[in-house]
């Protein structure tokens, strides 16, 4: 045998070349196979882990909020969505008891804002609100950057990342079975909270010239909610509501800047707090992060007063169409008696 | 976030989670790729520039003082090495009576280098990570003396790892100063031995002469490499996602809320908090030796199945190993080998015989260790406790050691029977525990608290569904981790025997890479349904980054 490596290569046959060749092949091969298969995998879990209805035993994520899937097609006037500080925040049974019109919240905790997105479009697939309320605390949010947006598509295609804790109470003969919304909410996605943790509101939206500047991602989001509003006649308003926590100037400056540019109507409610009747010692859940049941009602109460002003609506409460709806309020107030609110 | 926190905080805090379920989905795969296409010989500085970006993503403006520390450390290195090369130039042309002054002079004007690296980087370390403990300590003596006067506490912001690159910063130092390793003139290499970012976060702490040109060499992606490292990272993974972060919500609640818990349910808490600890930590080390082993590098264990240890001191040679050895070849053996330990041992003996002689001087080396062990882990009364109580257990281990032997050869015991070894893990577990309580408790006094209610109070009549339902806990939940714990058990069992899990998916001539890649496929599934992420999940950082 030749002592020069170099040569003793050439010597190889080409049989033991295939050979070689064969076996980085066969783990190509073997790789991209398993690879396929943990994909397929997911797949075949994530139909079945899925929930196939909307009661909250069956452990549909945000089952409040997905409720609106139930609510009969057509009768919803006005919806609200954005993250935990609006479904802290509006409560439709006081809107629909002062003025009668059905509106729901879809807004929910830690909602980004392409999720209220992808909410907005489907709430439009079976109701027709006139009005779209979106809470602001999201919008500063970086849930837009690339990471996060690949993180919600993962989640949404193999949804047994979000449902696979199903596995602990799931019945097997739901598997395959069609998505079904039947169960109603009477809190009609708010999130009720009787709690009082009362805030020193001090410092709270101290004068500032200072503008608060917003990711170009989630504002294009947000032109695009505007103009999907739009396209299906609807008004998109922005609404903040009080929070000590996560709202200040800067950030009103930064979404009235934005809003005078592109022509969306804005509601800061901490710059209206007399007007809205907030009390920090008596309205809020967790020391001025969110509203709780007292708070949440007069804030309702007011965007009650602007959906009546706006003369679009009608005073449903007489309808035999939103029975439903009466239904819910006595279940409502039998829960705040319960809990003490007055 | 304005600016200036931005700064300081980093862009992506909760990336330092880089184990969490999300992480290693979307981080691992693209950092494994770019890693796999990129050219040899640019792969150590895309090394180097992925975990300067890592960090500086988590951390922000933090990143200055592992750069800072790097480079006060590669010239101290030269420095010390160009004053022995000073010295033996010096030496070669001195006369025979000047040469022992020579060395004496350069040796100290090595030791005053030496001594500048260490105080500089011990001396950051204190500042930062103790200011806090000293100063609250101060105000209380002061309130104690009737005073009114109370010195306020600074803030400052503790560098991710600040615990863990300074130790392996020293050992590098401490390595050269004693010839075990020359310095580097490559400041680059240095850079990636301090701060490879897996590492950083969790250690393993690493010794220059292990990991450095490994790290430097890194080699291409390998089909053997990617499947055993990805198992590897998954197991890691089951056992911090599966177990750990599950046990999370449960013993937070115990520990916050004992004062309302009877001594059973105290007791069971602490037991679950010290399999949280054991699976979070050993979790976060496998997913950092698996990465490790994708790009070609061997980190040293960190763990070697602890709770089969017969003795504490035993214990502490296979839990956090790392830093175990580190305090032995930094701490305890230069002070056992001092001058004066010498002669201290050697008196000793003469005076009370060949086995406690010795302990005298290996005992003030031990406290050395174990003070230096609890301040380590925080700047707290807890943890100093905790340092001293196996301090107290080892020292005892080794003064009854002989009386023990004496004893077992009286009463006919062999010490190597199944039973008698089991005791002894029995009890070294339960000792372990009780550690751990005082580890976790929130403060020292309610350490104390906690352990007094199990001896007086003893029953589990609060271990109801109630506290399960607080603790984000159910019955189904016990019995995935009883399941998960089972295989963990077995792969130790394998472990312990020297049988390597990894051969035995080799041995089969037929069929080994598909069994190899269906163990991915079922440690990958059982990840994703059983994992305690998501809704209904707060995410747990690993939890020895907090150290």
């Amino acid at each position: 045998m030749n002592d020069n490596p170099k040569k003793n290569r050439t010597k190889i046959s080409w049989l033991n070349k295939d050979l070689l060749k064969n076996d980085k092949l066969k783990k190509i091969v073997v790789a991209t196979v398993f690879t396929f298969v943990f994909i397929g995998s997911l797949l075949l879990m994530s139909f079945v882990f899925k929930p196939t209805n909307n009661y909250p035993d069956a452990g549909i994520i945000d089952w409040e909020a997905h409720a609106v899937y139930a609510e009969p097609k057509n009768t919803i006037d006005a919806m609200f969505i954005g993250n935990s500080e609006g479904a802290y925040a509006f409560t439709p049974m006081t809107i629909w008891n002062e003025q009668g019109f059905a509106t729901y919240n879809c807004a929910g905790r830690g909602h980004p804002l392409n999720y209220s997105e992808d909410f907005l479009h489907g709430v439009f697939e079976t109701q027709s609100p006139k009005v779209v309320f979106l809470e602001t605390d999201s919008i500063f949010k970086k849930s837009l950057f690339i990471w996060r947006i690949v993180s919600s598509y993962m989640v949404s295609t193999f949804s047994v990342l979000t449902y696979h804790n199903r596995w602990k109470g799931m019945d097997a003969s739901e598997i395959g079975q069609p998505e079904k919304y039947e169960f109603l909410s009477y809190l009609k996605g708010f999130e009720f909270d009787a709690g009082v943790r009362p805030v020193d509101p001090v410092g709270h939206m101290a004068p500032t010239t200072s503008v608060r500047s917003m990711f170009y991602r989630n504002r294009s989001c947000l032109i695009k909610m505007k103009e999907f509003c739009e396209a299906h006649g609807a008004k998109l308003v922005l609404v903040s509501v009080p929070s000590t926590t996560n709202w200040n100037m800067k950030n009103h400056n930064g979404i009235e800047k934005f809003a005078n540019e592109v022509g969306i109507e804005y509601i800061d409610m901490n710059l209206i707090l007399d007007e809205v009747g907030i009390d920090w010692s008596t309205d809020t859940r967790d020391a001025g992060d969110h509203m709780n049941v007292k708070g949440a009602e007069k804030v309702s109460s007011y965007i009650g007063k602007y959906l009546a002003s706006l003369g679009i609506f009608t005073d449903h409460r007489a309808d035999s169409a939103y029975a439903q709806w009466n239904e819910s309020l006595q279940k409502y107030n039998e829960r705040k008696e319960s809990e003490g609110v007055v | 976030m304005g600016k200036l926190t931005w700064i300081f905080h980093g862009v992506l805090p909760n990336l330092s989670s880089f184990t969490s379920f999300q992480s290693v989905i979307y981080l691992l795969p693209i950092f494994v790729f770019l890693y796999a296409i990129t050219p040899k010989k640019a792969k150590k500085y895309y090394l180097l520039i992925a975990s300067y970006v890592f960090y500086f993503l988590v951390n922000g403006g933090m990143l200055i003082y592992l750069l800072v520390s790097t480079f006060l450390m590669h010239y101290f290195a030269i420095w010390i090495e160009r004053l022995k090369g000073q010295m033996n130039e010096t030496l070669k042309q001195a006369e025979k009576e000047e040469k022992k002054a020579v060395k004496k002079k350069y040796v100290r004007y090595q030791r005053g280098v030496l001594v500048l690296a260490v105080l500089i980087h011990i001396g950051a370390l204190v500042v930062l990570k103790y200011t806090g403990f000293f100063i609250t300590n101060i105000n209380r003596i002061i309130a104690a003396t009737g005073s009114s006067t109370v010195i306020a506490i600074p803030k400052f912001l503790v560098p991710l790892g600040i615990s863990f690159f300074s130790l392996q910063a020293l050992s590098y130092i401490l390595d050269v100063y004693r010839g075990i390793t020359k310095a580097d003139d490559n400041i680059l290499r240095l850079a990636l031995f301090l701060g490879f970012f897996p590492q950083i976060v969790e250690g393993p702490i690493c010794r220059y002469n292990q990991t450095a040109e490994q790290l430097w060499n890194a080699k291409p992606v390998t089909s053997e490499n990617l499947t055993f490292g990805l198992q590897r990272i998954l197991f890691g993974m089951i056992k911090k996602i599966v177990i750990a972060d599950r046990l999370n919500g449960l013993v937070g609640v115990i520990f916050s809320g004992y004062a309302g818990l009877d001594g059973g349910t105290i007791a069971l808490g602490a037991i679950f908090y010290t399999i949280q600890l054991y699976m979070d930590f050993s979790g976060v080390m496998d997913i950092v030796l698996g990465l490790a082993q994708i790009i070609g590098v061997q980190f040293p264990e960190n763990f070697e199945r602890p709770f089969f240890s017969k003795s504490i001191s035993e214990f502490w040679k296979r839990w956090h190993i790392t830093l175990g050895t580190w305090f032995r070849d930094y701490i305890f053996y230069p002070v056992t080998t001092s001058g004066s330990m010498k002669k201290l041992t050697a008196s000793a003996r003469k005076k009370i015989g060949n086995h406690y002689g010795p302990l005298i001087a290996g005992s003030i080396a031990l406290f050395s260790v174990w003070i230096c062990n609890g301040l380590w882990h925080g700047a707290d009364w807890n943890y100093i406790f905790f340092g001293m109580y196996h301090f107290v257990l080892i020292l005892l281990g080794n003064l009854i050691a002989p009386i023990v032997r004496v004893v077992n050869k009286k009463l006919k015991i062999n010490p190597e029977n199944f039973f008698y070894h089991a005791m002894q893990v029995v009890r070294t577990s339960i000792l372990v525990v009780v550690g751990e309580l005082f580890f976790r408790a929130e403060g020292l006094t309610n350490g104390f608290r906690m352990f007094g209610k199990i001896f007086t109070d003893l029953t589990f009549s609060s271990l109801n569904s109630d506290l399960l339902v607080k603790g984000g806990i159910d019955y189904l939940d016990f019995i995935i981790i009883g399941i998960t714990l089972l295989g963990v058990f077995v792969v130790s069992i394998l472990n312990e025997k020297k049988i390597s899990v990894r051969e035995l998916q080799t041995r089969p001539a037929k069929g080994a890479l598909v069994l190899q890649w269906s163990v991915i496929f079922v440690l990958a599934m059982f990840l994703v349904i059983f994992g305690a992420y998501g809704v209904g999940y707060a995410e747990v950082h690993p939890m020895y980054a907090q150290f």
